[in-house]
């Protein structure tokens, strides 16, 4: 049994990851691509760094840190040699600065659940719990397992966030310690798989399909909707359709994409996709009523919706 | 809410704002307190100080009185169409800033203070306990002279100063009160409108009756306490009120009952009218001191309501505990999250339980209200001082690092909380030495005049409050600066002893230095794991140092035996403290404000971040447990607020907090966007307000190092 995972963040006092106040645990590691996304940290299982110039004091500590010589001189400009970098956080461990940071860490399941249990009264006031996020904590299954199971253990809600691109074994393993899966479908067409997602679409979609059939927890599914991918009538209603069809679909969500994860992307030196915008908040009701044609829609303001049969055109 | 209502309590909102405006000019741009209702106004004539024949100066019982008497007959009168009640104060009694006789100043102790970076010192302090305005309420101001008049029958010649002086105090209110009703009078015969005839025709048959006679109704209630209100703030800012809704539950079922009160929403006007005449610290909710029940009642929800509508700087606090209102506290938390500030929380369950210690019955600490800053005080019974000593943990750090490396003696960590504890005590041993002198001479200099008339004890004893003229007294410290100092000594523990990055010498050196050209051992001392993150040596020290100054203050009594009660709140000592305070191992330039309170400084999770849970299991971790308050301050983003689930989510954390044993939580609901914008160009936002610490301010009258500090919180939300 592997008591050791791959982290990036743990975030106590969320809201928006499931019923009342809980921790979220963000696995490290994923195997879509969606070029969205706004925690490029999240994506790759080995540590990276984060290096934020304007927080730099020019120590200089860093370059004789690094055992692989990555950190480098080039024009007078301070520039971390990703190839050469493999993420130990020698460099980041010597910058007070925090100009550099170390993104990925090893963290035991004792661990985890201190930081879990460190927060167990509010969860118990306010009807919350743990949420384990990513990245896709489904990669680590059996970290993913004992920590759900110990904290099944001490009586806590838990939720899973996941993409849901992983054989269904993953799945139905963990589900007898979850009493929440949040299913994220990303988009209906093949073609947005294809060049925006690069997962496997037949799978997420027959994954969710099994887990409508076998769960008996609360399933939810999401959709980022990012502008110039998947905000068209059509991506939403195909995929309000399917989950119409469905039996056990709690409910589903639109989250408009934002443009947060820019600074992350510069900082780990990788490329900030420019051509996504956040839909309109009138494209996103459009959308969500839409959606509710089908399926119980949920909104952080507006609450779980369903529209009225005879609501008129499903379309304006 | 009937427009005739809506549309008075809109115009007080914007008459306050108006109001604020006069008062910024005339305060040069800023002032860093509680607004205190203060109008700006100026007295009708200059005002005659009558000194003590000794010292010349403005002391004593006779002074004082017949100095406060003369204010009062020169004070202006007030009132406005929109308002139901009469009244306002406009200043400070004029001469009061004098001094204590300087044969009864304590003069080696006013030395040595400043050695340990002590400058809110209770020693002199006025004020800061609680009134029982039943007292008032029950006999009126008519009633009140004649008691005096009573008990200075059974008394001999050495009370006949004290009770001439309340005498004179108490005829000098009732002129006060006798000149509003005169004034009301004529505006009710000049008005233009039969609606304003009949508003201050109303205004002038109360208050007139009040001159003399005792509160009948609600509204007469609410006016002698607005008069009682304006006196008590004139006299050094007493702003100390009581749990309103049990104190006039009995006028208002009355008023129901007999029919002269029909329509609820002129009763939330009444109390928009009284918190616009001044925020007095006051509570609603809680319980029967005897049954332990819950006491909300519909008056509790009108009272909230007129604090709703009105929306301006405001120190209402909810009690929480175990059985709290569930409906009154989700309305709190909803008109929290609609005005982005309301009332605070106290919490019943940790201050209950830490006073019990101090050997009082359940029902006795049950009925401690909270009507200060951040404190809570027996009504009429109790002289307690709150909220006007502060001991900086700091300062004895500096010291002992300085005797440490000076001294023939291994540099280490043992040695270093050794010296530390020594400077401590020595530090408390100066505020506990304060208390007794204070107790001796107070009553000679600076009587307690107004709080005297609504305590049970003073006008039958013949004694001043402080002097024991009330049963119970006990008194109240506060530390200031606990994540300074936790992250200090984790700060030295991790860089100096163990990875011994720094020698000791070296770390005084940039000490004294301040840092100049040691940026990066700055960071380095910086960045070690904060208090707050739990489980961390900083989360080690500060408990260490909260149980420290704890035991120091309350397991021994003073020289003469009163009881301290130890707390941790900072106020406007962070930039006071921080000021003469030199720089400190955690990375603090000397000068920079010290940490707020009990919470953890900003960013102190991994990363740089922070969370409300982690920072209200820090500050509940680090609680006194003896009944006096360590509050928690909480910023939460205005989108939560929008959000399904978002009022139960706060309620939560609140009853949370409450349970793991917190004493009192302080919430502002704003977008981060907002405070920015408003810091930026305040002139934006005339009437944001903010909960800066234990009190609420109008963000605009704030200082920009004080806007700064509300800033900064934001900035750490992430």
């Amino acid at each position: 049994m592997c008591q050791t995972g791959i982290l990036f963040d743990i975030q106590r006092f969320a809201v928006h990851d499931g019923p009342g106040i809980r921790t979220t645990v963000f696995f490290k590691g994923c195997n879509n691509r969606c070029a969205w996304c706004h925690n490029p940290e999240s994506l790759i299982v080995r540590p990276q760094i984060e290096f934020y110039p304007a927080r730099c004091i020019g120590c200089g500590k860093c370059f004789s840190a690094c055992p692989n010589g990555a950190h480098q001189l080039r024009n007078g400009v301070h520039v971390i040699d990703r190839e050469a970098c493999n993420g130990c956080g020698a460099c980041a461990q010597t910058c007070y600065a925090t100009a550099l940071m170390k993104k990925g860490y090893d963290a035991t399941v004792d661990e985890v659940m201190a930081q879990i249990l460190a927060d167990k009264p509010y969860y118990e006031q306010s009807g919350g719990g743990v949420t384990l996020s990513g990245g896709e904590p489904m990669l680590q299954p059996e970290f993913a397992k004992e920590i759900l199971r110990r904290c099944k253990k001490e009586g806590l809600h838990t939720a899973v966030q996941t993409a849901g691109n992983v054989p269904f074994s993953h799945l139905s393993a963990l589900a007898p310690y979850l009493d929440m899966i949040m299913y994220d479908i990303k988009g209906f067409a093949p073609s947005i798989y294809q060049w925006h997602i690069h997962g496997d679409r037949e799978r997420i979609f027959e994954n969710l399909r099994k887990l409508d059939e076998t769960f008996d927890g609360t399933l939810a599914v999401r959709t980022p909707v990012v502008g110039s991918v998947n905000d068209t009538e059509e991506e939403i209603e195909n995929i309000a359709r399917m989950l119409g069809e469905m039996k056990n679909i709690r409910y589903y969500q639109l989250m408009p994409y934002h443009a947060l994860g820019k600074a992350k992307y510069d900082a780990l030196d990788e490329t900030f996709e420019e051509s996504y915008y956040t839909p309109a908040p009138e494209r996103m009701t459009h959308l969500e009523n839409l959606a509710a044609q089908y399926v119980t829609v949920f909104n952080y303001t507006r609450g779980y919706f369903r529209a009225e049969k005879d609501a008129g055109s499903k379309r304006q | 809410m009937a427009q005739k209502y809506l549309d008075r309590i809109q115009g007080l909102h914007r008459l306050k704002i108006e109001h604020n405006e006069e008062k910024l000019r005339r305060m040069g741009g800023s002032y860093d307190l509680d607004d205190h209702g203060w109008i700006p106004l100026d007295l009708e004539h200059e005002v005659e100080a009558v000194r003590d024949k000794e010292s010349g100066l403005v002391t004593g019982m006779e002074a004082v009185t017949g100095t406060f008497a003369n204010y009062l007959d020169a004070h202006p009168i007030f009132m406005h169409p929109d308002s139901a009640f009469a009244g306002c104060w406009i200043g400070n009694v004029s001469h009061m800033n004098d001094p204590w006789r300087d044969s009864e100043r304590f003069w080696e102790n006013e030395a040595m203070l400043p050695v340990y970076n002590i400058t809110t010192r209770g020693l002199y302090a006025m004020n800061h306990c609680a009134p029982d305005l039943r007292i008032g309420l029950e006999l009126g101001w008519g009633g009140l002279l004649r008691k005096i008049e009573r008990y200075e029958s059974l008394h001999g010649e050495d009370y006949r100063e004290f009770y001439e002086g309340e005498k004179r105090l108490v005829q000098a209110i009732q002129r006060f009160v006798q000149r509003h009703a005169d004034a009301a009078r004529a505006r009710a015969e000049q008005a233009e409108t039969e609606e304003l005839r009949l508003h201050y025709g109303k205004i002038a048959e109360i208050c007139a009756y009040l001159v003399d006679g005792a509160p009948r109704t609600l509204r007469e209630a609410l006016q002698w306490i607005v008069f009682w209100q304006d006196v008590d703030r004139m006299y050094y800012n007493g702003g100390a009120g009581q749990e309103l809704d049990t104190l006039l539950q009995p006028y208002y079922e009355n008023d129901v009952r007999s029919g002269l009160i029909t329509d609820d929403d002129e009763v939330t006007w009444y109390f928009a009218s009284l918190f616009f005449n001044d925020p007095h610290y006051s509570m609603i909710g809680g319980q029967d001191p005897l049954t332990g029940k819950d006491v909300t009642s519909r008056l509790s929800f009108l009272i909230l309501e007129g604090q709703h509508l009105l929306n301006i700087p405001n120190n209402l606090a909810l009690r929480v505990h175990e059985n709290v209102n569930e409906e009154l506290l989700s309305r709190a938390v909803k008109y929290l999250f609609e005005d982005g500030t309301g009332v605070c929380y106290s919490c019943g369950t940790g201050l209950d339980r830490g006073y019990m210690r101090n050997g009082r019955p359940a029902a006795i600490a049950r009925m401690r209200s909270k009507v200060g800053c951040n404190w809570t005080a027996l009504p009429g019974i109790e002289y307690c001082l709150q909220d006007v000593t502060r001991i900086c943990l700091a300062q004895p750090l500096l010291l002992a690092l300085d005797d440490m490396v000076a001294a023939d003696e291994e540099n280490s960590m043992e040695n270093l909380l050794r010296r530390y504890e020594r400077h401590l005590a020595k530090a408390v041993q100066l505020i506990k030495d304060g208390v007794d002198w204070h107790v001796k001479y107070k009553w000679r200099n600076k009587p307690e005049v107004v709080l005297n008339l609504v305590c049970h004890g003073p006008i039958e004893r013949g004694i001043d409050m402080s002097r024991g003229g009330v049963d119970i007294v006990n008194f109240a410290c506060d530390a200031t600066a606990l994540a300074t100092t936790a992250n200090s000594l984790a700060a030295i523990e991790q860089r100096v002893v163990e990875e011994k990055k720094l020698t000791w010498e070296q770390l005084i050196t940039v000490l004294k230095n301040d840092f100049e050209g040691a940026e990066d051992i700055r960071l380095m001392l910086k960045s070690v794991p904060q208090y707050g993150a739990g489980d961390t040596r900083a989360d080690h020290y500060a408990k260490y140092l909260a149980e420290l100054y704890t035991h120091m203050m309350r397991d021994t009594p003073t020289k003469e035996g009163f009881i301290v009660l130890p707390g941790i709140f900072s106020h406007g000592d962070v930039y006071i403290h921080g000021k003469h305070l030199g720089a400190t191992p955690n990375g603090r330039h000397a000068g920079d404000a010290i940490s707020h309170s009990a919470d953890p400084d900003p960013g102190f999770l991994p990363g740089g971040g922070t969370a409300p849970t982690a920072k209200a299991n820090a500050v509940a971790s680090v609680q006194s447990g003896w009944g006096n308050s360590t509050p928690l301050q909480i910023d939460i983003d205005a989108h939560l607020a929008r959000e399904m689930g978002g009022i139960e989510n706060i309620k939560a954390y609140i009853k949370t907090h409450d349970k793991m044993g917190g004493t009192l939580i302080n919430i502002n609901v704003v977008s981060k966007e907002k405070i920015l914008q408003a810091h930026k160009n305040p002139d934006l936002y005339p009437d944001l307000v903010v909960r800066v610490t234990g009190y609420s301010a109008f963000f605009k009258s704030l200082s920009p190092e004080y806007r700064q500090q509300v800033v900064d919180r934001w900035l750490a939300n992430g």
